[in-house]
C-alpha cells in the first residue's frame, strides 16, 4: 500500500500511457488532449499528496525514496512534460499515438531518476528517458532526424557504458547499489574511489549536457519537433539534474573534497562556453540548447556550493532556484517561437505587429532566460552568488571568489543574448513587409503565457518562491 | 532607532510610483491618445518631482536618514522595500526627477513616452532605495531601459551605441553584484543599508575588503565615467533621443557618483583610503584627456560628452582630497559640483539634443562648432556663460582645501582641469560668436526659430532658480559631508 501511495503519479502516468495507445485505436482525436490533462491529473495528484503530507517514503525495498527534494524534482518533471504535451497538442504530425505515449515513457524515466535512491533505479530510468528520446527526436521533422537520432545514441551509449563501468567499481568498492549504504561504506577516499567517480561523473555529465559533453544537445534540440526539444531542455534536463544532485549529496556527501574540483571545472567550462556559444546562434533552437548547458554551469556551481556542510542549504536552494527558474524561461520561449513560427530571430520581426500579447509574453520569458529584473530568475541569479560566497566564507577558499564574478560576467553574456530576442520583435533591422499569418494555436499560448506570469510572479514574491524551495531541501 | 527613519507617511513611495503607474496607464491608454498619453506621463513625471521638493521642505538636514517606508518583501533574507533620504541622496533624487520630467516631455511616441517614465522609476529607486537588493534591481534595471530608450528611438549609430552602453553598464552591474551580496553576508545577513552605514560591514581578511571595494570602485567607475570606459557617453549622447540623455546624466553618471560616495566612501572609508591618490590621478588624468578630446569634436553634443566627463573627473579628483581637517568641506564641495555639473549638464545635453534632434537641416547646423546662426549664437551665449558660472564656482571652491591640506599635486591637477574648462567653454563660445555667420536663411534652410529661442531661454531661467536654490540650500549636503568625513581617520 505505501508503495503505492508513494508511486502513484508514476503509475497514473503508465495507465496513461497506455490510455493514450488505446485511444489511437478508438479515438485518435482524444490523444492529445487525453495526454495534455492526463498530465496535469499527474501534477495534481502529486500536488494533493503534498499538501496532505503523504508524498515522502521509500518504495521497492528503499530503492527509491521520495522526500521532500525528490518532490520537488518531480513536481517539475511533471509539469514540464504537460507544458511539453500541450506544444505537441499545437503540432502536425502523422502518429500522434507514438509522439505522446513516447512523451509519457519519457517523463516515467525522468521521474525514476528523480526518486532514484539505487543505482539499478537510476540507470534503468535513464535508460528509459533517453530510449524514448530516441524515439521521438526519430519521428521530429527534419531531414537529418536520423543522423541526429544516431548521434545521440552513440552519445548514450557511451555515457551509459562509462556510468555502468564506474557503478560496477563502486558496487566492489561499497558491497551494494544503494546510495544510502555506499554512503556510508565509502568514507575513506582512495585512488580506486576517485577513478569510479570519475568514470560515474563522466556518465553523468553527459546526461546534464556538460562541457565537454554537450556537443550532442544542440543538434538533438534543433533536429526534433519543438515539443520534444522543449522536453529535453525543459523536463529531461531536470531529471539528470536531479539524478547528479541525489549521487553527489546521497553517495559521495563525506567525500565533497573529492568531487568538487572536478564539478568545478565541469562548471566553469558550461557556463564559459555554453553563454559564448549561446551568442553565436542565430538558430533559435540551437541557442536555447546552448542556454541550457551554461544553465548547467549554474546549476553545477550551486552543488559545489552545496558542498560544504555550512553552505549546503544556500546552495541546495539555489539549485532549486536556478534550475526552475531556467526551466519555466525555456518552455515559455519554446511555447513562443513554436506559437509565432520562428526558428531564427529574423522570423520574429514584426512580430509585435502581428501578434502584440505574443510578442510581449515572448519578451518576458527572454528575460527570464536573462536573468534580469522583473523575472524570479533575476533572484535566483542572486541566491546563487550569495550560495557561492557562503561557499567562500565557510570553506577559506578565496580563490573559489573569482567563482562569484565569472557567474555574474557570464550572465551578462547570457543577457545580451537572450535580449537579442525582444530586439529581433520590437526593432526590425529590415523593411521587408510584415507577412500577416494565422492565430496561434491556444495550447502554446497558453504555456506561454503561463510561463511569463510565473516568471514575473516570482520576481515580485521572492519569498513565496524562496519558500517553495526550502520546503524542498529538508530531505532528499 | 530604523524606526525613527521609516515613519511610513508613504510620501517617497508615491514619488517613486507615479511615473512607473503612469507607463502602465500610457500603455494601457494604447497608441492612438498619445496627446493624453503625453500629458498623463508629464504630468505624472513633474508631480514625483514635485512630492520630492515638498519632501525636502519637511526635511531636517541635522536627522540624517529619515522621511522613509519600509514594507515587508523578502524578510527571509532580511530585505524589505525600504525607501528613505538624506543630504546625499535628497538632492540626487529631486535632480533626477527634473531631469527626468525632462526627458519625458521630449518622448514624442507612445512606447517612447512609457519607457521613459519607467527609466525615470529606475533612477529614482536608485537614489531613494535604502535596501541592497533593492538597490541592486534598480542598478540592473536602469541600463536595460535606456538601452531600449537608444536603440528603439536613437539615430546615426544607435545600435552600436546601446550595444557598448548595455554591455559596459551590465559588467559594472555585475560586479557590483558580486560586492553587495558579500557586503550583505559579512553583515549578517543585513539588507538594510541604513543599518550597514552604521556597522561598517568589514572582512575578517583584508584583501576580501580591498576586493569587495574594488568591485564598488569599478561599477562607480564605467557610470561617471572615467577613463578609459568613457566612449560609451560619447557614443550615447550623438545617439540617444532627448527623452534618454537627460536620464543618462541625471541618473547613470549622477548614479556612478552616488555609488561612489554612499558605498565605497559609506562602507569602507578606511579601506579606501590607499586608494585615494590612485583615483584622484585617475580622476584628473581623465579631466585632462577629456578636455583635449573636447577641442577636436565636430558636434555640440560630443562635445558636451567629453566636458562632462571632465567635469566628473575632476569632481572625482576633489573627493580624494581626503582625509584632512577639510574632509567635510571637501565632500561638501565635490558633492555641489557633482549636483551642478548634473542639472547643468543634463539640461544643456536635452536642449541641444532637442534642437537638434527635432527642427531640421537649420538647427542642426547648430551642433557643428564652426558655424551658427544669429539666434543660435545669441542662445549658445547664454548657455555657455550659464554653464561656465554654475559648473565653475563649485569647481573653484575645491581648490582652497586642497591648498590648505598641502595636496599640491592635487591643487596643480585641479588648476589645470579647472583652467581646461575655462578653456573649452571659452573656445566653445569664441566659435560660436566669431564663426561665420550665416545670413537668416540660405539655401532654404531656416534660422533657429524664436519660439525654440524663447523656450530655450525659459527652460534655463525655470531650471537656474531651483537649481541655484539646491546649491545654496546645501546645508543638508554639508551635513550629510560632515557625517561621512567622521568615518576617515587622518
Amino acid at each position: 500500500m505505501d508503495n503505492a501511495i508513494v508511486l502513484l503519479p508514476e503509475l497514473l502516468l503508465v495507465l496513461l500511457g497506455l490510455a493514450v495507445l488505446i485511444a489511437a485505436r478508438f479515438a485518435p482525436r482524444l490523444i492529445a488532449p487525453l495526454s495534455t490533462y492526463g498530465l496535469v491529473a499527474a501534477f495534481g495528484v502529486l500536488l494533493g499528496q503534498a499538501l496532505i503530507g503523504a508524498v515522502g517514503g521509500p518504495a521497492f525495498a528503499n530503492a527509491v525514496q521520495i522526500g521532500p527534494l525528490a518532490g520537488f524534482f518531480r513536481g517539475a518533471i511533471l509539469l514540464a512534460v504537460a507544458a511539453a504535451s500541450a506544444l505537441a497538442w499545437g503540432e502536425a504530425h502523422p502518429s500522434p499515438h507514438l509522439r505522446f505515449g513516447l512523451l509519457i515513457a519519457s517523463a516515467l524515466g525522468a521521474l525514476g531518476m528523480a526518486g532514484a535512491a539505487d543505482w539499478v533505479i537510476l540507470y534503468l530510468s535513464a535508460t528509459v528517458m533517453g530510449t524514448a528520446l530516441l524515439g521521438l527526436v526519430a519521428l521530429g521533422p527534419s531531414r537529418a532526424r536520423q543522423e541526429t537520432m544516431l548521434k545521440l545514441f552513440l552519445v548514450q551509449a557511451v555515457a551509459g557504458a562509462v556510468m555502468l563501468f564506474g557503478l560496477t567499481w563502486l558496487y566492489g568498492l561499497g558491497g551494494s547499489t544503494s546510495y544510502v549504504a555506499l554512503g556510508s561504506a565509502l568514507q575513506t577516499p582512495d585512488s580506486l574511489l576517485t577513478y569510479a567517480l570519475l568514470l560515474v561523473l563522466g556518465g553523468l555529465a553527459f546526461t546534464v549536457a556538460a562541457v565537454p559533453f554537450h556537443a550532442w544537445l544542440p543538434d538533438a534540440t534543433e533536429g526534433s519537433a519543438p515539443s520534444t526539444g522543449a522536453w529535453l531542455l525543459g523536463g529531461a534536463s531536470l531529471a539528470a539534474v536531479a539524478g547528479v544532485t541525489r549521487v553527489l549529496m546521497m553517495v559521495f556527501s563525506t567525500n565533497t573534497g573529492l568531487w568538487a574540483p572536478y564539478v568545478t571545472g565541469l562548471a566553469v567550462l558550461s557556463l564559459l562556453a555554453g553563454s559564448l556559444l549561446a551568442l553565436a546562434q542565430s538558430e533559435l533552437r540551437r541557442m536555447l540548447a546552448f542556454a541550457s548547458v551554461g544553465t548547467t554551469g549554474f546549476g553545477l556551481l550551486s552543488l559545489v556550493a552545496a558542498s560544504h556542510p555550512a553552505s549546503s542549504q544556500d546552495g541546495l536552494m539555489a539549485l532549486l532556484m536556478t534550475v526552475l527558474t531556467a526551466g519555466i524561461a525555456t518552455l515559455g520561449l519554446f511555447a513562443g517561437f513554436g506559437a509565432a513560427g520562428a526558428r531564427t530571430l529574423t522570423d520574429l520581426t514584426g512580430l509585435h505587429r502581428r501578434q502584440p500579447g505574443l510578442a510581449l509574453a515572448l519578451s518576458a520569458c527572454a528575460i527570464a532566460l536573462a536573468a534580469l529584473p522583473l523575472a524570479g530568475a533575476f533572484w535566483a541569479r542572486i541566491s546563487l552568488v550569495r550560495a557561492i560566497l557562503v561557499y567562500v566564507s565557510q570553506s577559506m577558499l578565496f580563490g573559489a571568489l573569482a567563482l562569484a564574478v565569472l557567474v555574474m560576467l557570464t550572465t551578462v553574456v547570457m543577457a545580451y543574448t537572450a535580449l537579442r530576442v525582444p530586439k529581433a520583435i520590437y526593432l526590425p533591422t529590415t523593411d521587408a513587409p510584415i507577412p500577416s499569418d494565422q492565430a496561434p494555436p491556444s495550447p502554446q499560448l497558453a504555456v506561454l503565457w503561463l510561463c511569463a506570469l510565473a516568471s514575473v510572479f516570482f520576481f515580485v514574491a521572492p519569498s513565496l518562491l524562496w519558500s517553495l524551495v526550502g520546503a524542498a531541501t529538508r530531505g532528499f | 532607532m530604523l524606526d525613527s527613519v521609516f515613519p511610513n507617511l508613504h510620501l517617497l513611495t508615491v514619488a517613486l510610483a507615479l511615473p512607473g503607474l503612469a507607463a502602465l496607464l500610457v500603455w494601457a491608454m494604447g497608441e492612438g491618445r498619445l496627446g493624453a498619453s503625453r500629458i498623463v506621463g508629464i504630468g505624472a513625471s513633474a508631480l514625483s518631482g514635485l512630492i520630492l521638493a515638498f519632501a525636502a521642505f519637511r526635511f531636517a538636514p541635522e536627522t540624517g536618514l529619515q522621511l522613509g517606508d519600509r514594507y515587508p518583501f523578502w524578510p527571509e533574507l532580511g530585505t524589505s522595500l525600504a525607501f528613505a533620504v538624506d543630504g546625499l541622496s535628497l538632492p540626487f533624487a529631486i535632480l533626477a526627477a527634473a531631469l527626468g520630467t525632462l526627458g519625458v516631455t521630449a518622448a514624442r511616441r507612445h512606447h517612447e513616452l512609457a519607457f521613459a517614465l519607467l527609466a525615470q522609476t529606475a533612477v529614482l529607486l536608485l537614489f531613494l532605495s535604502q535596501d541592497l537588493f533593492v538597490f541592486l534591481a534598480a542598478f540592473w534595471a536602469l541600463p536595460l531601459l535606456l538601452y531600449v530608450l537608444l536603440n528603439g528611438w536613437g539615430r546615426g549609430r544607435s545600435e552600436y551605441a546601446a550595444t557598448k552602453f548595455l554591455v559596459v553598464m551590465l559588467t559594472g552591474a555585475a560586479l557590483l553584484t558580486v560586492s553587495m551580496l558579500a557586503i550583505h553576508l559579512v553583515g549578517n545577513s543585513n539588507g538594510s543599508m541604513a543599518a550597514l552605514w552604521i556597522t561598517k560591514p568589514g572582512f575578517p581578511l583584508d584583501f576580501l575588503n580591498h576586493a569587495v571595494l574594488i568591485g564598488i570602485l569599478i561599477a562607480a567607475w564605467v557610470a561617471v565615467p572615467l577613463f578609459p570606459f568613457h566612449t560609451w557617453l560619447t557614443d550615447a549622447f550623438d545617439s540617444a533621443p532627448p527623452s534618454a540623455i537627460p536620464l543618462i546624466v541625471g541618473g547613470v553618471q549622477a548614479g556612478g557618483a552616488y555609488a561612489f560616495v554612499r558605498l565605497a566612501m559609506g562602507f569602507f572609508p578606511s579601506y579606501l583610503q590607499p586608494w585615494l591618490p590612485w583615483i584622484a590621478a585617475l580622476g584628473i588624468l581623465t579631466a585632462l584627456y577629456a578636455l583635449m578630446a573636447s577641442w577636436g569634436q565636430r558636434t555640440l553634443l560630443r562635445g558636451l560628452a567629453f566636458l562632462s566627463v571632465a567635469v566628473a573627473g575632476t569632481a572625482i579628483a576633489g573627493f580624494c582630497s581626503i582625509p584632512g581637517p577639510e574632509t567635510g568641506d571637501t565632500l561638501e564641495r565635490s558633492l555641489l559640483l557633482i549636483l551642478a555639473a548634473t542639472g547643468t549638464g543634463g539640461l544643456l545635453a536635452w536642449l541641444t539634443s532637442e534642437l537638434t534632434w527635432r527642427s531640421g537641416p537649420a538647427n542642426a547646423l547648430l551642433a557643428r562648432l564652426g558655424f551658427v546662426t544669429p539666434r543660435g549664437a545669441a542662445f549658445w551665449v547664454g548657455i555657455g556663460a550659464f554653464a561656465l558660472i554654475v559648473v565653475m564656482v563649485p569647481a573653484v571652491i575645491l581648490i582652497p582645501p586642497a591648498i590648505s591640506a598641502n595636496r599640491l599635486g592635487l591643487v596643480v591637477g585641479l588648476g589645470l582641469a579647472l583652467l581646461g574648462i575655462l578653456l573649452t567653454g571659452g573656445l566653445a563660445l569664441r566659435r560660436a560668436l566669431v564663426a561665420p555667420v550665416m545670413p537668416a536663411q540660405v539655401d532654404g534652410v531656416e534660422d533657429i526659430s524664436p519660439q525654440a529661442l524663447a523656450f530655450g531661454w525659459g527652460s534655463l531661467l525655470v531650471a537656474a532658480i531651483p537649481l541655484f536654490w539646491l546649491i545654496l540650500g546645501s546645508r543638508a549636503i554639508a551635513v550629510f559631508a560632515s557625517q561621512l568625513s567622521l568615518g576617515f581617520v587622518r
